[in-house]
């Protein structure tokens, strides 16, 4: 049985994962972040404002992405993540991280898609 | 349009943020919920019921609140943390544990001219009377890095928290029947009466409440009193500590010289001591009886010591050692005492105003 912590864990590592690929592509705001997940996922994977933001804040304070006001193309200042070189080089190991965890839960319970 | 950054700051409550970051986090949540309020109006919702999904949205804000304020002073709580308890913590367990390594090293069990009850003396009773410096040198960081009192008296007591599950280890572990007179000497020696020693140096630093500028750090009594007290005692243990150096040089030891070359130079200088301490009181403006205290304090210290040694030996080995008590009585306490007063009476006189 998978507890509550170990589920948590697992969302949060996914949402990290998530967030990184993401601004791997182009900086994005808040907003936008939780928009692009939601769409890309197909409405899988779903931030709240209560969940998004403690988790941009965390990166950011662990360096693996970076905040800077800017204004939008309406003229509108919002404030665009984008990946510092160490979340850069953070990515790399954990979309193996990922991989090897989904093969190893494939290999014990048959769960990739056919 | 609703106000989205009034609406934010409502819910999020007040916060231990700085005011730059606060308004940041307030800032980036409203332009947040001001995107979400234009998509609805973007596929046809009324502004009310636009505004009415914004603010029925799933979100629990005081712990939202909460963890953006976790993750926004983590790296500050952590270092405030670091001084406020650590620093001073280790700096006193180090201290402390260093310094009775070098009397260990330095003052060899042969050569100690004073033993009580087996135990040499010499190097423990060093020790003790320099910890209260070093608790007052940990109560110091701890108070000015504007720790907690709690969080205080951890930071001094540190040698003997970490002392405490030592001795429980050794009892746990022994594989003997539990000497339990022997135990409780232990716990007596390296975990109370450090204990005690620590506190009473730090005692200025604990019982005031509220740091943090130096003057208030360092309050009249401490001028008056802890300085000029420590200071007196420091410069008596440092004679001593040179005088120890050089008696138990061998070329005294062998001549059978080491007690007289240990006592009297040091006997000779503590009138020095003793006036430098209560120089240092009247200078801060401090009472007679202040004055006196701070100067006699080396005395006052070793007597508190003596007793205690002597009460626990009694105790722990049932054996009244009355003689070697007097004598130490004399030359640790009466003797030094005296020599202390000789330059600490002149400073009693009142201090002299210019006209």
């Amino acid at each position: 049985m998978i507890t509550k912590r170990i589920r948590s864990k697992i969302a949060r590592g996914s949402a990290e994962l998530a967030i990184l690929a993401l601004l791997a592509e182009q900086p994005l705001y808040g907003f936008e972040i939780s928009k692009h997940i939601e769409e890309k996922t197909g409405g899988t994977l779903r931030f709240t404002l209560a969940s998004l933001y403690p988790m941009l804040y965390d990166l950011e304070k662990r360096g693996c992405i970076v905040g800077r006001w800017q204004a939008n193309e309406a003229g509108r200042d919002r404030r665009y993540y984008s990946l510092t070189p160490a979340g850069k080089k953070q990515l790399a190991p954990l979309r193996e991280e990922w991989r090897s965890f989904f093969r190893a839960l494939d290999q014990l319970a048959g769960v990739s898609h056919a | 349009m609703p106000d989205w950054n009034k609406l934010v700051r409502e819910r999020l409550g007040p916060s231990r943020l700085t005011h730059a970051q606060e308004a940041e986090v307030v800032m980036e949540l409203a332009t947040h919920l001001e995107e979400i309020y234009k998509e609805q109006l973007a596929v046809g919702m009324s502004e009310s019921q636009a505004l009415e999904r914004v603010l029925n949205q799933d979100v629990r804000w005081q712990l939202l609140a909460k963890n953006i304020e976790r993750v926004k002073r983590k790296e500050e709580m952590m270092n405030s943390r670091t001084k406020q308890l650590w620093l001073p913590g280790l700096l006193s367990l180090a201290a402390s544990m260093g310094w009775m390594m070098i009397l260990q090293k330095v003052i060899s069990p042969t050569q100690t001219p004073w033993k009580h009850a087996g135990v040499p003396v010499l190097p423990y009773l060093l020790w003790a009377i320099t910890l209260p410096l070093i608790g007052a040198a940990s109560g110091y960081l701890a108070h000015r890095a504007g720790s907690s009192r709690p969080a205080r008296f951890a930071a001094v007591l540190f040698p003997s928290m970490v002392m405490s599950p030592i001795w429980l280890f050794i009892l746990a572990g022994s594989h003997h029947p539990v000497q339990w007179a022997n135990f409780c000497l232990g716990v007596l020696f390296w975990v109370v009466a450090p204990g005690a020693a620590l506190l009473a140096g730090a005692w200025p630093f604990l019982t005031t409440s509220g740091p943090q500028t130096a003057d208030e750090v360092i309050n009249l009594r401490t001028k008056t009193f802890w300085l000029p007290a420590l200071t007196s005692l420091t410069a008596s243990m440092v004679i001593l500590m040179i005088s120890t150096l050089v008696g138990l040089s061998s070329i005294f030891v062998a001549r059978g010289l080491s007690n007289q070359v240990v006592y009297l130079p040091w006997l000779c200088l503590l009138p020095l001591c003793g006036a430098a301490g209560a120089r240092l009181s009247r200078r801060a403006g401090g009472r007679n009886l202040v004055r006196l205290a701070a100067g006699l304090f080396p005395a006052i210290t070793m007597l508190v010591l003596g007793s205690f040694l002597t009460l626990t030996g009694t105790i722990v080995f049932a054996k009244p050692q009355l003689a070697q008590a007097s004598i130490g009585l004399i030359l640790g306490v009466v003797l030094p005492g005296a020599a202390l007063s000789l330059g600490t009476l002149p400073q009693l006189k009142p201090i002299r105003s210019g006209i």
